[in-house]
């Protein structure tokens, strides 16, 4: 039986949608097993899972391989991209964010099941551009049709607020380092050294 | 914790529900901004009313 399989390039062929059922699958418990690899060729690949018992064991091996070499690739952050005739554009100034944009962001940011809610907030479609600079649509809840959007823009923006955070953790701890001394007394200074 | 952003929203609005729309539509520094400053008085109160007892 002749299967013609189209195996993703790089990240960017990958949905959100698709890493989601795997990042379902992809436990301590299946890892390294079969079904896992088997799973993970039917969902990137968009074969059906009988028709991967016909493909020879090599063949799968060198599937998973390279999808394995996909995923080691981290992305930066993408600022904007076209999904559906529609582009959208990462949210310009995060300082101008409302109450209500943090809340989900911050809910659902770290939750695979939900990210398509965090990416509605941080993704938007653009309403007006010029060269580099843009204007993003107000926050209007979610936007399912995100379950569509490439997984490289996901990671890279996760990547994004990743090292952001890690840089603001540096800054506040370099900065009390610095500020604390100053403000104890002389017997909690020495109560200290 | 159970509550989450609810209790915040709901501090920000003063437990008037027809206001959290209105309050999730804020800038999050002007609403974390009050909420610490809420948290802060709160303390000193509870501080100086332990004081004068």
């Amino acid at each position: 039986m002749k299967l013609n399989i189209i195996v993703p390039d790089n990240l960017n062929d990958i949905t959100l949608e698709q890493y989601q059922k795997f990042a379902k699958l992809n436990t301590k418990e299946n890892e390294g097993s079969a079904f896992l690899l088997h799973k993970m060729i039917e969902i990137f690949c968009n074969v059906n899972l009988k028709d991967i018992a016909t493909i020879k064991y090599n063949d799968v091996q060198k599937i998973a391989e390279h999808l394995n070499k996909i995923f080691d690739v981290k992305p930066n952050l993408i600022n904007t991209f076209i999904l559906d005739d529609i582009e959208y554009g990462f949210i310009p100034q995060l300082d101008d964010m409302t109450l209500g944009e943090y809340i989900d962001l911050d809910n659902y940011l770290g939750d695979w099941d939900n990210i398509h809610k965090a990416m509605a907030v941080l993704y938007r479609p653009i309403k007006n551009k010029k060269e580099h600079r843009y204007q993003i649509q107000n926050y209007k809840g979610t936007n399912n049709k995100l379950l569509k959007m490439p997984v490289d823009v996901v990671l890279g923006s996760m990547g994004f607020f990743y090292n952001l955070s890690n840089e603001l953790l540096t800054t506040t701890l370099s900065f009390l380092q610095d500020e604390i001394p100053n403000s104890l007394t002389s017997q909690q200074r020495e109560a200290l050294e | 914790m159970k509550w989450g952003f609810y209790q915040s929203v709901w501090g920000l609005a003063k437990g008037d529900v027809t206001r959290f729309d209105a309050v999730t539509k804020l800038n999050v520094h002007t609403c974390l901004l009050n909420l610490v400053f809420e948290k802060e008085k709160n303390e000193l109160e509870k501080r100086l009313i332990k004081q004068n007892k």
